[in-house]
């Protein structure tokens, strides 16, 4: 709470437009981002965790989608208020950002070296020569075995986890203040996943590196990130350390969402689902997003949407009896 | 265990059917293309009741009258009324595209799922011969069968419906090609389906749309081809009031009674315009993602 | 009777001739080799393994949706390679298959009530006249209801599609299903409910389960008994309790050390496996898992480990 927050946002609002229905896919969300910190934002499909990472980037497609409210604030810039042109020099030197599929956020048909070597030329204001050299430094950093042949190689012949660690290189060769990593590891085998989470760990701490990491996987999250974000039908349920969220966990969505993941090491032997499905986000209740899935509704949860509230150090939850809750 | 599943939110979710008219209804040339084939076809079913005069009586006295009150689009050499052939001519054409279209997507389609879903060694020879086919400008293809098989309605049917096979068979086969890889076609063998029951239950009802969509734009294709055969004098014999005979017919008065090949034209040219708005705008709404 | 083999696979294997793309030159592609497993009536068999290791295929290797390069599958004492397809026929009815993907699975120009009686028209199970109700009975069974028949897949929401893949196989009253995956296009929510559902299922028919999955997690919530596999071959297999309490091959400790556990107190100390999963096309000699082994020896090398008793279950390593 004592610095500045690298990355503010405030009552995020971000729709698509689909058939002629308007849905709201980010709807108020507001969080900040810490220097130095590991920020998680969990949740599962259609909760708008990928959709608010792309907002902060202003990569939403128009059509059919648009923010179209609330402010995102860069190091005390207004990135809603900036250009195209603008933004452009922000993602890569400001924010870097690395995408679940790499291979199609690379170039098919050049070589990785080259690609590389062009993005760092352009914002690093380096020869061709630095910036050859600075894209084999990194590829060390990421713990590629052979930077040179890797360098030689075309994007098909990587596999997918080496290629990712490609992406992390790249994005960090130009020295961003905030990577924002969305579902990194999900098209990833398991102990290839536990590779890149080390290294952005690793990376992390040598590059005092603020990370904004996205995944649906609560594990990921347990073991990589300072302090989470979960997200539900568009808004966030609760934001708190991550040791809180996991040992004192306040929203009923969180709580049954914890009771749902399958462990491997766990002594509980049944899974706990969470009847019933995701509201539809054209048509959203006026209430509390979870009402109808949730076993502690009140009465007034149906009226209005709970506030959130703080329960804890650092940690705030979307529901009216938060306090009401025994871990 | 159950009483989690016992209140399933079935989505709300439009039915194919009304998704289909809200995209439809949004885009404007295919509603063009939906009147103009509208009127087509209303012609073609009641011509004989709409027509003004017999098309193929005429009186010497009244020939290559212009346009006027009595004769809305004047009469031809031997002064039969205009507007009244190309009422009746929508009948022929509309038989011969019809009919050519349908011997069109039956042999192709036989020709392309069978390729399509066997592969190898007959796909192989089924394809040399759709190649063949294509190698040919359509159009020649269609002259040199009506030459073979001799000018005359019925053989522009055959002509028109032949030339339309290979279009069909590569759509069919392109189609069942990525079908069959699909889980549900999958998950059909695992219990045991039938080759048949396989292709009619669940290939052909999913290629439903690019065929509709290849069915429309191919019904302009061949009413244009049947026009040029008969322009050529390959086609519908006189009297028959064909458009493109019609066309031809008049083009000898161009300079003297230009209206005379004149509305043929512009009648051919409407219908065609009509069919191909349609095509493209059932593509559009019938699957968003082959917009180009 | 727990102990009966419903499935016995012996040497079965399944190799592909794929061109390697240079000057067309071609390479063998071993997906499943010389595999020998059993599927005990009853019980839920977990089979995990990363991408590439063929678990899939085996899946479909034995329900004969793809043909065996070698070996044989007994179903019930009938062994089902020495079958014309003709013949099979009638053993798909025992033996059915969950998909991995809902969205993918389900015939989309056909409802859902016509696409589980066609599981039994195709088998001619029951009168004409009574299958509009086994339908009915098999939706409820699954958690639907019975005037979702009517309805098309797209009307309904992952999770519900796979209940509906699930009321298709049990349609057949099958005696082993087998399902590929069939949460990992899910959230981890309606993940749990399909789970419970299988679960509760199997417990109630006395179905036996071959669980296809890449999660440890789900394996270890859902199967008896677990099989690993690595590069085609299993490497591991034995009851859930052993193999969670101590994994015995250094493939299985590291795949399970690197499942992220949901709790930040148990943050992961172990190095992670390095290297990848090599090329299929040219395995490693000897023990497939060598080269990223940390306790390999000279002999691993050379010569290839197979399955051997230790104590509750079958090691594949020379350290055991």
């Amino acid at each position: 709470m004592s610095s500045q927050p690298l990355l503010s946002v405030r009552d995020l609002q971000t729709q698509f437009v689909s058939d002629g229905r308007v849905i709201k896919a980010v709807d108020g969300v507001s969080f900040d981002v810490r220097p130095g910190e590991i920020l998680g934002i969990v949740g599962e499909s259609g909760s708008g965790k990928s959709v608010t990472a792309l907002s902060v980037m202003g990569l939403i497609p128009w059509p059919p989608g648009r923010v179209v409210g609330g402010s995102i604030m860069f190091e005390g810039e207004d990135l809603r208020a900036k250009t195209q042109a603008q933004m452009r020099r922000v993602r890569g030197a400001g924010i870097a950002m690395v995408f679940q599929e790499p291979r199609t956020a690379m170039n098919p048909v050049f070589r990785i070296g080259e690609q590389m070597t062009e993005v760092i030329m352009l914002h690093r204001k380096m020869s061709r020569a630095e910036a050859s050299g600075e894209a084999r430094s990194m590829l060390d950093r990421v713990h590629i075995a052979e930077p040179g042949r890797v360098m030689s190689a075309y994007p098909f012949e990587l596999s997918g986890g080496m290629l990712q660690r490609v992406m992390i290189a790249m994005e960090l060769a130009l020295r961003p203040r905030l990577l924002i990593a969305d579902e990194p590891t999900t098209a990833l085998d398991v102990t290839i996943q536990a590779q890149i989470l080390r290294l952005i760990r690793e990376l992390h701490d040598e590059f005092d590196l603020t990370v904004l990491f996205i995944t649906h996987d609560l594990g990921v999250i347990a073991q990589l990130c300072d302090r989470v974000m979960v997200m539900y039908a568009g808004a966030v349920v609760e934001l708190s350390p991550v040791d809180a969220l996991f040992h004192s966990p306040a929203h009923p969505y969180t709580r049954k969402l914890l009771a749902a993941v399958p462990s491997v090491v766990d002594t509980r032997n049944t899974l706990r689902s969470i009847a019933g499905d995701v509201p539809d986000l054209a048509d959203l209740p006026p209430g509390c997003r979870f009402y109808d899935r949730c076993d502690l509704r009140q009465p007034e949860c149906r009226l209005a949407i709970p506030d959130l509230r703080k329960v804890g150090e650092d940690h705030t939850a979307r529901c009216v009896l938060p306090n009401a809750i025994s871990p | 265990m159950t009483d989690a599943s016992l209140s399933p939110a079935v989505r709300r979710h439009q039915r194919p059917m009304s998704a289909f008219w809200r995209r439809f209804s949004t885009n404007r040339s295919a509603q063009i293309g939906f009147l103009i084939v509208g009127v087509y076809l209303f012609f073609a079913a009641f011509g004989p009741w709409v027509a003004p005069y017999d098309p193929l009586a005429g009186s010497l006295r009244m020939r290559l009258a212009p346009p006027s009150t009595e004769f809305w689009l004047g009469t031809d050499d031997i002064g039969r009324d205009i507007l009244s052939r190309i009422i009746y001519g929508a009948r022929v054409s509309f038989i011969i595209m019809a009919t050519a279209v349908a011997i069109g997507l039956v042999i192709g389609v036989l020709i392309g799922v069978v390729g399509g879903y066997f592969g190898g060694i007959i796909d192989s020879i089924l394809m040399r011969i759709i190649d063949v086919m294509l190698a040919f400008p359509s159009i020649f293809l269609a002259i040199g069968i009506v030459a073979a098989l001799g000018p005359g309605f019925f053989n522009v049917i055959v002509a028109t419906g032949l030339f339309s096979v290979p279009q069909f068979a590569r759509i069919a086969r392109a189609s069942v090609l990525s079908l069959k890889e699909r889980e549900f076609v999958e998950a059909a063998h695992a219990s045991g389906e039938s080759t048949f029951n396989i292709i009619s239950l669940y290939l052909l009802p999913n290629s439903l749309a690019p065929l509709m969509v290849q069915t429309t734009l191919r019904m302009s294709t061949v009413l244009l081809t049947a026009a040029a055969l008969s322009f050529l004098g390959l086609g519908v014999q006189p009297p028959t009031p064909e458009w493109g005979a019609m066309l031809s017919n008049g083009r000898t008065y161009v300079m003297i009674a230009p209206h005379v090949a004149t509305y043929p034209g512009l009648a051919i040219f409407i219908v065609v315009i009509g069919f191909n708005l349609l095509g493209d705008g059932l593509r559009d709404t019938l699957d968003p993602r082959m917009k180009q | 009777m727990t102990n009966t083999a419903l499935i016995k696979a012996r040497d079965l294997s399944k190799h592909y001739t794929v061109s390697t793309g240079r000057f067309g030159a071609k390479g063998v592609l071993k997906a499943v080799d010389a595999v020998d497993i059993d599927v005990h009536e009853g019980e839920t068999l977990g089979l995990v393994g990363e991408s590439g290791c063929g678990k899939t295929t085996l899946g479909r290797l034995i329900l004969r949706l793809i043909e065996a390069s070698g070996g044989s599958i007994e179903f019930a004492g009938v062994d089902l390679t020495a079958l014309p397809q003709r013949l099979v026929k009638p053993y798909r009815k025992d033996i059915q298959f969950i998909f991995q993907d809902p969205y993918a699975s389900l015939n989309p120009r056909m409802t859902v009530g016509t696409a589980i009686r066609r599981n039994l028209d195709i088998h001619g199970i029951g009168q004409r006249r009574e299958r509009p109700d086994r339908v009915a009975s098999v939706l409820r069974q699954v958690g639907l209801m019975p005037e979702h028949a009517g309805r098309y897949p797209h009307e309904f929401s992952g999770g519900q599609r796979q209940r509906i893949a699930i009321a298709r196989a049990l349609a057949t009253e099958p005696r082993l299903i087998i399902a590929d995956e069939p949460t990992s296009a899910l959230d981890v929510s309606i993940q749990a409910q399909i789970l419970e559902l299988l679960q509760g299922l199997k417990e109630k028919l006395g179905l036996t389960l071959m669980f296809i999955s890449h999660d440890m997690g789900v394996v270890r919530q859902i199967a008896d008994r677990v099989a690993v596999m690595y590069l085609g071959k299993i490497v591991e297999i034995g009851s859930k309790e052993a193999f969670f309490a101590k994994p015995l091959h250094p493939y299985s400790v590291a795949l399970r050390g690197s499942v992220p556990v949901p709790d930040p107190r148990n943050r992961e100390t172990v190095p992670p496996l390095e290297g990848e999963v090599p090329s299929p096309l040219s395995p490693p000699s000897g023990c497939r898992f060598h080269p990223r082994c940390t306790h390999r020896m000279p002999r691993c090398r050379d010569k290839t480990p197979h399955l051997r008793p230790s104590g509750e279950r079958d090691v594949a390593c020379f350290l055991y």
